[in-house]
């Protein structure tokens, strides 16, 4: 008899908890993180006829691996979204349309040519010198761009440090926590902690473990402990001592600091470091490349022609190797102990990679100079001696003095800098160099048909310029035969170098002569050329139409000039934004496919852990009726209970 | 099987939002009117499209060029032309001039008559443009190609002429220079001149301005031909030439007994060459055959005037004058010649120019519609496309209601 109370006391308060538990499950049906309760009933024992049923268990289903999985693909896909992201934005600011750079340079061109047609206008010029500026503005500009991206990726990066930090700090509380709660009160914790793990795994990729007490660890992917136990080590950021526009990122051991930054490779800050390292570094260095090219080409021209006074062209832009460009092109890494002296010059922008380089010394004298981008060891030896001078990829490594200790390291950034630092310095633009400083005229009284052309200008920087609006010597051709010449000082008429023999058929290039008289340009006779014919080679004190350098100018716009002679100056821009194009569509590709994958994991860990409404609604009906029938079962019980009393009454 | 609720509506959700991602850009394409909007949506196209972007911003910077290098060569062409006409008209004249029946007034009025076509010739030469540049100056825009100097007219532009340039690795002559189209013109027959000594020749003879006859076999030198008398008392020639020696008669020959007796009008050969010696020279007179001189056009006009300003009193003045004027019409064939060449040279290169404005307008054209073909979306396409995407927009919302429905059905019962 009293166990039929019993059996319905007990099944209506198991079937009572069931119904909460369920309830609990159809309130949390929203919540990602929840994982669904269930309830084991158990009959209960103690009596031959039995005690009806208890509450076994409330068990939290989960699947270690599946939660882990998702957790990772977290990770993934938080560094995709964060890779793409920055690449769209990154993508657009290069896109020529919007910032106008493609189209300056065109303009530019355009501008050239037109001057081409008028040397002597100084409108012409002026809207030329003009079309530069603007060109090099917009350079500069979006050059600023980048370095604001970089402090947008180190804000955000300071950002999730602080979230990381935060979460961490609550993991460890829920480990304390764990100590003497009970059970219900443990399950709770433990979603908590899969939020939290969750939400880390999104700025972070890490390795978790649990003990048997349910204690969590938490690892960075190198074994780098995070959190273990009650004790969290926070992460701390820093401007990188190589190269300062960025962040170190390293986990505060106390007293020590563990670097990580390297080792970072998965979750939102993964891809922002990614997106650094990869594309925002390249690309500002593949844009510098470019600013160096064209300084270093066009000034270079310049110098090669005769402004509208007649004087030698001076420089258009900026010198690209100042005393302080060449010396913030290298950084010493904070921990070195030694000191030098060192410089980065650029020889020939035209050989430049947009790569970084690392020099490292192995000993206090044997260094090592390696390419960052591809790995690739570019020089290496011993440091004896100053002043030493290491050529490595269009630039040239200038040590002036120094001491350094074995493990001293250097960063080399030959190209990052060169859009900051691009800058017109002609101001006046008659000093824009149109003309060639030579003419050369053949004498009136000649009777053949020969013919001195000046075909190129190579150096101006040769005795044969060293006076002023001079040539020095002015040079006289004069055929002795009909296939000999020399060549006479026509200052002194003296002779500069006889017997010089020329082949009518073929015509010849007179300088440099066998002799290696070559006062920097190049002449060019054919025809047939009668004895006592003469040519001479003066000083253009005339050439106000003279547009012969004007016409280099356009020509090396036109040319490849960048990357070992395969780009000219407007298909090295084209390609800096086609491969960020590229690079922005892989990252998409890459985005689609973890986003995928992360819904699949996610997917997986709802298959296990996540609430069916339709099923918690059929356990819902399913309890009710226990319970409806667990109160029939009492009130058998007091019907039967009546019956008795009435009976004994009687 | 379990279906959790959560990433059940999840599904759905992203099922929708995929449909609104596909109907937003088909919106953007058709407001747009391009296939992408970033490059990175196909870099492939998006590369090809900057290709033919870039190849239509370059023809388009050498339009300007062709135009002005179109207007530049009209200006050359046209001043040619009348240098040509000038040219015509002197040689006229010239014509006129050697009629024996025009007396030394006739002779001056011709003079004055060329006086005026050298002046328009050195109009053509110092030709300036509206910016008042000299055209055919060369590099030295700023000063007249031509200046006198003295008796002389000198070119003092440069020789080398400027180019621009108006296509792909194309450059035209644009600032020409005068000494290719004035100067540097050889005289005589094109190869030699001849000339009398008429300070020291008594007699009458003229000798013809001759041909080449072998350009192999023509050897230069400067030659004389000398008037002797044989032993008979015929008067006979010899030829001497400074470095071939004496060439008639021809060694072992010896003057004057062996020497050719001369017969007026008689044809010389020699070296490849052959002149003609008419009129009645006198012992001791002496032509000389010399490789050709350059000069300019204007220099010669002017040694035409002088010829023809000079009065003739005798028959040896007019012996002197036929020399000159037969000298002189050689020598301006030559002129009329070389200004023909350069007429015909800037004809062709105007046929050049034109070629190239039209390649660079096809291409232009072609890389338009390339450019358009490439980029432009086709919106009946894409209006065709967006109506289908909206429909299974529809479907799909449609069916997570469905979905919905089923839940309400198990909690009413």
């Amino acid at each position: 008899m009293s166990s039929l109370f019993e059996i319905g006391t007990r099944s209506l308060t198991a079937t009572q908890y069931a119904l909460s538990v369920t309830s609990k499950n159809i309130a949390n049906a929203n919540d990602p993180f929840y994982s669904r309760r269930e309830v084991i009933l158990s009959e209960a024992f103690n009596s031959v006829a039995g005690n009806g049923m208890n509450v076994a268990e409330v068990r939290r289903i989960f699947d270690d691996i599946t939660n882990k999985n998702a957790q990772k693909m977290t990770s993934e896909f938080g560094k995709a979204s964060a890779f793409s992201a920055n690449l769209q934005t990154l993508e657009s600011l290069f896109d020529g349309d919007s910032n106008g750079i493609a189209k300056a340079m065109d303009a530019s061109v355009t501008a050239l040519n037109n001057v081409n047609i008028n040397p002597a206008s100084i409108p012409s010029r002026t809207l030329y010198l003009h079309q530069i500026n603007n060109m090099v503005t917009r350079i500069n500009g979006l050059d600023s761009q980048l370095t604001a991206e970089q402090l947008s990726i180190n804000n955000t990066i300071k950002d999730d440090v602080v979230k990381i930090n935060l979460s961490l700090q609550q993991l460890a509380q829920v480990n304390a926590s764990m100590v003497g709660a009970t059970d219900t009160e443990r399950q709770e914790l433990l979603d908590t902690r899969d939020a939290l793990l969750n939400s880390l795994a999104e700025w972070i990729g890490i390795e978790t473990r649990t003990d048997d007490a349910g204690i969590l660890s938490v690892n960075l992917d190198n074994g780098t402990p995070l959190l273990s136990g009650n004790t969290r080590y926070a992460l701390v950021t820093s401007p990188s001592q190589g190269n300062p526009e960025r962040l170190d990122i390293a986990v505060s051991h106390p007293p020590a600091l563990i670097p990580i930054t390297g080792i970072i490779t998965r979750g939102d800050i993964g891809g922002r470091l990614a997106y650094q390292n990869n594309a925002l570094n390249d690309a500002q260095n593949a844009l510098g490349r470019l600013a160096l090219g064209y300084a270093q080409k066009m000034n270079a021209q310049n110098a090669l022609g005769i402004d509208l006074n007649g004087s030698l062209g001076g420089m258009i832009f900026q010198d690209i190797n100042t005393v302080i460009t060449t010396q913030n092109r290298i950084r010493p890494e904070a921990s070195n102990q030694g000191v030098g002296d060192l410089a980065v010059v650029i020889q020939d922008a035209g050989q430049l990679t947009t790569s970084d380089y690392k020099l490292t010394f192995d000993t206090p004298t044997h260094y090592m100079l390696v390419r960052q981008s591809d790995n690739q060891s570019m020089s290496t030896g011993d440091i004896t001696s100053f002043p030493q001078q290491i050529n490595v990829d269009g630039f040239s490594l200038n040590m002036t003095s120094g001491t350094f200790v074995a493990g001293d390291t250097y960063t080399l950034s030959p190209t990052k800098k060169g859009a900051r630092d691009l800058n017109v310095s002609l101001r006046d633009a008659s000093q824009l160099a149109l003309g060639f400083p030579v003419v050369a005229t053949s004498m009136s009284e000649n009777k053949g048909k020969g013919q001195l052309v000046l075909t190129a200008m190579r150096d101006t920087t040769t005795p044969a310029f060293s006076t002023p609006k001079q040539l020095n010597p002015p040079i006289q051709v004069v055929f002795t035969s009909a296939t000999t010449f020399q060549l006479i000082n026509q200052l002194d008429n003296t002779v500069i170098e006889d017997n010089l023999i020329y082949d009518p058929i073929n015509g010849a290039d007179i300088f440099p002569t066998p002799a290696g008289f070559d006062p920097g340009f190049s002449v060019y006779l054919s025809g047939e050329i009668l004895p006592g014919d003469a040519f001479t080679l003066n000083y253009n004190t005339n050439g106000t139409g003279d547009n012969r350098n004007g016409l280099a100018m356009a020509k090396l716009a036109q040319q490849g000039t960048l990357d070992h002679g395969t780009l000219n100056f407007d298909q090295a821009y084209a390609t800096i934004n086609s491969g960020l194009s590229s690079l922005a569509y892989i990252a998409q590709a890459m985005l689609d496919s973890s986003n995928t994958m992360n819904k699949q994991a996610q997917f997986k860990r709802d298959q296990i852990s996540g609430v069916s409404l339709q099923e918690e609604t059929i356990n819902l009906t399913r309890f009710q009726q226990a319970y409806q029938a667990s109160a029939q079962i009492i009130d058998a019980g007091r019907q039967i209970f009546d019956t008795l009393i009435s009976m004994t009454r009687r | 099987m379990r279906f959790p609720t959560l990433s059940q509506s999840n599904q759905s959700m992203d099922a929708i939002t995929k449909q609104l991602e596909h109907v937003q850009h088909l919106q953007t394409q058709i407001a747009t009117g391009k296939k992408i909007q970033l490059a990175s949506e196909d870099p492939a196209l998006a590369n090809r499209i900057k290709d033919v972007d870039t190849r239509i911003s370059r023809l388009q910077g050498f339009e300007l060029n062709g135009i002005l290098a179109e207007n530049r060569t009209a200006l050359i062409a046209e001043r040619m032309q009348e240098a040509m006409n000038v040219t015509a008209r002197v040689e006229e004249l010239m014509i006129q001039a050697q009629n024996d029946t025009l007396n030394n007034k006739d002779r001056a009025l011709i003079a004055e008559e060329l006086r005026g076509s050298l002046q328009s010739m050195l109009n053509c030469a110092n030709t300036q443009d509206k910016e008042g540049e000299y055209i055919f100056s060369g590099m030295n825009i700023n000063q007249p190609a031509f200046i006198q100097d003295g008796n002389q007219y000198r070119y003092q532009g440069s020789q080398e002429g400027t180019l621009l340039p108006i296509g792909e690795n194309r450059l035209m002559l644009y600032g020409d220079s005068g000494f290719q189209l004035f100067d540097g013109i050889k005289l005589g027959n094109g190869t030699f001149s001849v000339s009398a000594d008429s300070t020291n020749n008594t007699g009458t003879g003229v000798i013809s301005a001759g041909n080449l006859t072998s350009s192999s076999n023509y050897v230069r030198d400067d030659y004389n031909i000398i008037l002797v008398m044989n032993a008979s008392g015929h008067l006979a020639y010899q030829l001497i030439g400074t470095a071939s020696g004496q060439l008639i008669p021809k060694p072992p020959l010896t003057t004057p007994d062996d020497a050719p007796v001369y017969v007026a009008g008689q044809t010389i050969e020699f070296n490849g060459m052959s002149v003609q010696l008419n009129g009645k020279p006198n012992e001791n007179d002496v032509f000389s055959i010399t490789p050709s001189k350059t000069d300019n056009v204007l220099n010669v006009m002017q040694q035409l005037i002088d010829t023809l300003s000079n009065p003739i009193y005798s028959d040896k003045d007019k012996a002197d004058f036929h020399q000159q004027m037969s000298e002189q019409t050689a020598s301006f064939k030559q002129v009329s010649n070389h200004i023909q060449t350069n007429l015909v040279d800037i004809g062709y290169r105007e046929k050049m120019i034109d070629e190239q404005l039209t390649w660079n307008k096809d291409h232009l054209m072609v890389a338009q519609i390339m450019s358009s073909k490439l980029s432009d979306v086709d919106l009946g396409q894409a209006i065709s496309e967006l109506t289908q995407r909206l429909t299974t927009l529809e479907v799909t919302q449609q069916t997570y209601l469905k979905i919905q429905e089923t839940y309400m059905d198990l909690l009413s019962r």
